[in-house]
C-alpha cells in the first residue's frame, strides 16, 4: 500500500513538473505582491530547488502532516480537501445507496421470474441504463431540470453545487433536505451507471444460489418462498455484491469526477480539475494522493464486508 | 396400505437445442413407472447415473412437478395437494441429499439446520428446541458439542448426519434418501447405512433408497427397483434380485459389484454408455446394450409383467 502511495505521488509529481504553467502566476501577475514575498515563497516550498529536493520536500511534509499551501484557494491544502473530501463521500454514498437500493430488489426479482417478460424487461432497462453515457444522461437531467415546471414536493431542482445561497440561514431539518435536492441529479446519474451492472450480478449471484441442494432442502422440509428466499438464499447471494460494494464504491469515487464537472458538484473531482488547471501543485497531489487511498479504502471495505459476512470468518 | 405408492409417473424436461435454443426436445427422464413401498420398510431404486432416480425422488417429494401419474404417500395424493396443504404435508415426507456439503447452508450451524423444521411445523416450542435437537444428534451419533457449529467445520460422515437429523426433526413417515453414501469414503458408507437401518427399527420410517450400486442397497433394503433410462426394469425381494437376477441389465449391475454375483451366471460388466434420454432406443432401451437382444427387442417395448412369485420383470427372453 505505501509503495503503491508512493508510485502514484512521484509519477503525478513527475507529471506536473514536465507540464507547463506555473503555480505562482496568479501571484506574479499581480502587482500588489512584491517580488520579494515571490521569492520567499519559492524558497520555502523549494520552487527554485531540481525536481527530487522538491518532490523530498513536499514528501517529508505530508508524513508530518502538512499537505501545503493552496494558491488559487489561498488556504491550506488540507481544509480545501476535508471540504471537498466530503462532498464526494456524500455523493458516492447517496448514489450507491441508491443503486443498492433499486438494483438489489430488481435482480433478485429477476431471478425469481427468471425468463418470465418481468426478467426481460428489466434486462432491457438495464442495458440501456448501461450503454447511456453519463454526461448525456447528466445533461439530459439538468435540462429537464431547467425545463421542467415546477415538480411536486420537489418543487425546481437545483442545477449545480451542494447547498442553496440562502442555506446558512435554514434550519437544520430544511438543511438536510436541501443538500438532497442538490444530490438528486448527480447522484442519479451516478446510481443509473452502477444499476445496471449490479442488478446483473445480483440476478446472476441469486440463481446460483436458488439452485443450490440447500435451497431444494429447505423446500422440501416444508420453508415458505420468502423464507427460502431471506434465510437462506439471500443472504448466500449477497457474497458476491459485498465484493462488488467496496470495489464500486472506489469507482464511484473515480468515476464521480467526471459527472462532478458536468453537474458541478463541489467535489474531489472538480477540485482536481481546477487544481490541474491553475497548477496549484499541493492541492493536486493531495487530490491524487487521496484518490487512491479511497480506492485502497474501498478494497479494505469489500474485505471488511466479506469477512463479516463469512461464517468461516468469525471475528471471535 | 402401502406408505408410497406410485402410478404410472412420468417426467420430462424440455431442453433447448438448435439455433438460438429455439427448437424444444424433452428428455423423457421418468417415462411411467410404479412403486410401492410398505410402511417401515425400505425400497433400494438402483440404475446407472442419468437414468432418472433423483428425479423419481423429486417428484415424489414435489420438488418438482411431474406430468403425469398418481403419488401417493400414506394414503394422501401428493399431486392434488394445495401449495399450502403441501407445505404442511412435507412433514411427512423428508429429503437426505447426496452431497452433504452443498446440502448444508454455509451460514448456519448445525442446530439452526435441524431446528428449522420443528420451527416451521411448529412442532415444539422455541425453548424446547435445543433439547429435541439434542436427542436427535444422539440419535445421529453426533454430540452436543457439535451443536453450533457450521458446516464447514465437520467430516463428510458427520455432515450427512446432520442432514439425517434434519430430516428427522419433523418425525417423517417416508424419508427419500438420494444416494445418501455415494459422497463418503467407503469406510463412512457402511456407518451410515447401519445407522440409517438403526433408526428405521427405532422410528419407524419407510425409506426410498437410491443407490447406482446394488452393493449399497442390498443389505437395508426390504425390496429393490432396478431402474433403467427412466423405466422400471425388475423388481422384487432384495434377495431375489441380488441372489437370482433375471432381466440382463440387473445382471451386469450385480457384476460389477465386487464380491456379488460370482458363482452365477456372470455376464460383463455393463458396455457401452447410457443412451440419452431425450433420444432412447427403440423397443426394449436396453437393447443396444443387451447380450441377449433378439430382433424382436429392437421393435418392442417390453412392459413389467408381475409374475406369481410377485416379482416384477420387463424382459420377455430370459
Ligand atoms: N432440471 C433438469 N433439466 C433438464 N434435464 C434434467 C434435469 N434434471 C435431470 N435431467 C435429466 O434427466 C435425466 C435423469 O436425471 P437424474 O434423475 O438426475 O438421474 P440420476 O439421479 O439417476 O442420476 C438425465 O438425463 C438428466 O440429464
Ligand atoms: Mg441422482
Amino acid at each position: 500500500m505505501i509503495p503503491m502511495l508512493l508510485g502514484v505521488s512521484l509519477l503525478a509529481f513527475a507529471l506536473l513538473q514536465l507540464s507547463p504553467g506555473d503555480p505562482l502566476a496568479a501571484q506574479r501577475n499581480n502587482p500588489q505582491v512584491p517580488d520579494e514575498l515571490i521569492r520567499r515563497i519559492e524558497r520555502q516550498y523549494g520552487f527554485d530547488k531540481p525536481f527530487p529536493e522538491q518532490y523530498a520536500l513536499w514528501l517529508g511534509n505530508v508524513f508530518h502532516g502538512n499537505l501545503g499551501y493552496s494558491f488559487k484557494y489561498k488556504r491550506p491544502v488540507a481544509d480545501v480537501l476535508w471540504e471537498r473530501l466530503s462532498a464526494t463521500l456524500l455523493l458516492a454514498l447517496f448514489s450507491s445507496g441508491l443503486a443498492w437500493l433499486v438494483a438489489v430488489p430488481l435482480g433478485v426479482w429477476s431471478a425469481l421470474r427468471r425468463g418470465e417478460w418481468i426478467d426481460k424487461t428489466v434486462s432491457v432497462i438495464a442495458f440501456v441504463g448501461m450503454s447511456l453515457p453519463s454526461f448525456f444522461l447528466a445533461l439530459l437531467l439538468l435540462y429537464a431540470a431547467t425545463m421542467m415546471p415546477e415538480l411536486p414536493l420537489l418543487g425546481r431542482l437545483p442545477i449545480g453545487g451542494l447547498t442553496s445561497a440562502d442555506f446558512d440561514s435554514m434550519g437544520w431539518l430544511h438543511r438536510v433536505w436541501d443538500v438532497f435536492l442538490h444530490l438528486l441529479i448527480p447522484g442519479t446519474v451516478l446510481a443509473v451507471g452502477a444499476l445496471a451492472g449490479l442488478q446483473r450480478i445480483a440476478r446472476g449471484s441469486m440463481l446460483e444460489v436458488l439452485r443450490q441442494p440447500y435451497v431444494i432442502a429447505a423446500r422440501s422440509r416444508g420453508l415458505s418462498e420468502g423464507a427460502i428466499l431471506w434465510r437462506h438464499a439471500f443472504r448466500n447471494a449477497a457474497n458476491p455484491l459485498l465484493t462488488l460494494l467496496g470495489f464500486e464504491f472506489s469507482a464511484l469515487l473515480s468515476g464521480a469526477a467526471f459527472t462532478e464537472i458536468i453537474t458541478s458538484w463541489p467535489g474531489l473531482g472538480l477540485v482536481a480539475l481546477e487544481a490541474v488547471r491553475a497548477k496549484d501543485l499541493f492541492l493536486v497531489m493531495a487530490t491524487v494522493l487521496m484518490g487512491s487511498l479511497l480506492l485502497l479504502l474501498g478494497n479494505l471495505l469489500s474485505d471488511l464486508l466479506l469477512a463479516w459476512n463469512d461464517p468461516r470468518v468469525k471475528l471471535r | 396400505m402401502s406408505l408410497l405408492d406410485v402410478r404410472d409417473l412420468r417426467v420430462s424436461f424440455p431442453v433447448s437445442g438448435g439455433l438460438f435454443g429455439r427448437a424444444k426436445t424433452w428428455i423423457k427422464a421418468v417415462d411411467g413407472i410404479n412403486l410401492s413401498l410398505a410402511p417401515r420398510q425400505t425400497l433400494g431404486l438402483v440404475g446407472e447415473s442419468g437414468c432418472g432416480k433423483s428425479t423419481t425422488g423429486r417428484a415424489i417429494l414435489r420438488l418438482l412437478e411431474a406430468d403425469t401419474g398418481t403419488i401417493s404417500v400414506d394414503g394422501t395424493d401428493v399431486r392434488a395437494l394445495t401449495q399450502a396443504d403441501l407445505r404442511a404435508f412435507r412433514r411427512h415426507m423428508q429429503l437426505v441429499m447426496q452431497d452433504p456439503m452443498s446440502a448444508l447452508d454455509p451460514r448456519c450451524t448445525a442446530f439452526q439446520a435441524v431446528s428449522e423444521g420443528l420451527e416451521v411445523h411448529k412442532l415444539a416450542p422455541r425453548d424446547q428446541w435445543r433439547d429435541r435437537v439434542r436427542e436427535l444428534f444422539d440419535l445421529v451419533g453426533l454430540s452436543d458439542e457439535h451443536l453450533d457449529r457450521y458446516p464447514h467445520e465437520f467430516s463428510g460422515g458427520q455432515r450427512q448426519r446432520i442432514g439425517i437429523a434434519r430430516a428427522l426433526a419433523v418425525e417423517p413417515k417416508l424419508l427419500v434418501l438420494d444416494e445418501p453414501v455415494s459422497a463418503l469414503d467407503v469406510s463412512v458408507q457402511a456407518q451410515i447405512v447401519n445407522l440409517l437401518e438403526d433408526i428405521q427399527e427405532r422410528m419407524g420410517v419407510g425409506y426410498l433408497f437410491v443407490a447406482h450400486d446394488l452393493g449399497v442397497v442390498r443389505h437395508i433394503s426390504h425390496r429393490i427397483a432396478v431402474m433403467y433410462l427412466g423405466r422400471i426394469v425388475e423388481e422384487g425381494s432384495a434377495e431375489e434380485i441380488c441372489q437370482s437376477p433375471r432381466h440382463p441389465y440387473t445382471q451386469m449391475l450385480l457384476s460389477s459389484v465386487p464380491g456379488m454375483g460370482r458363482g452365477k451366471k456372470i455376464m460383463a460388466p455393463p458396455m457401452g454408455e447410457l443412451p440419452s434420454p431425450s433420444n432412447p432406443p427403440s423397443g426394449c432401451v436396453f437393447h443396444p446394450r443387451c447380450p441377449m437382444a433378439t430382433g424382436a427387442c429392437q421393435k418392442e417395448r417390453p412392459t413389467l409383467v408381475e409374475s406369481n412369485d410377485g416379482r416384477r420383470l420387463a424382459c420377455p427372453v430370459v
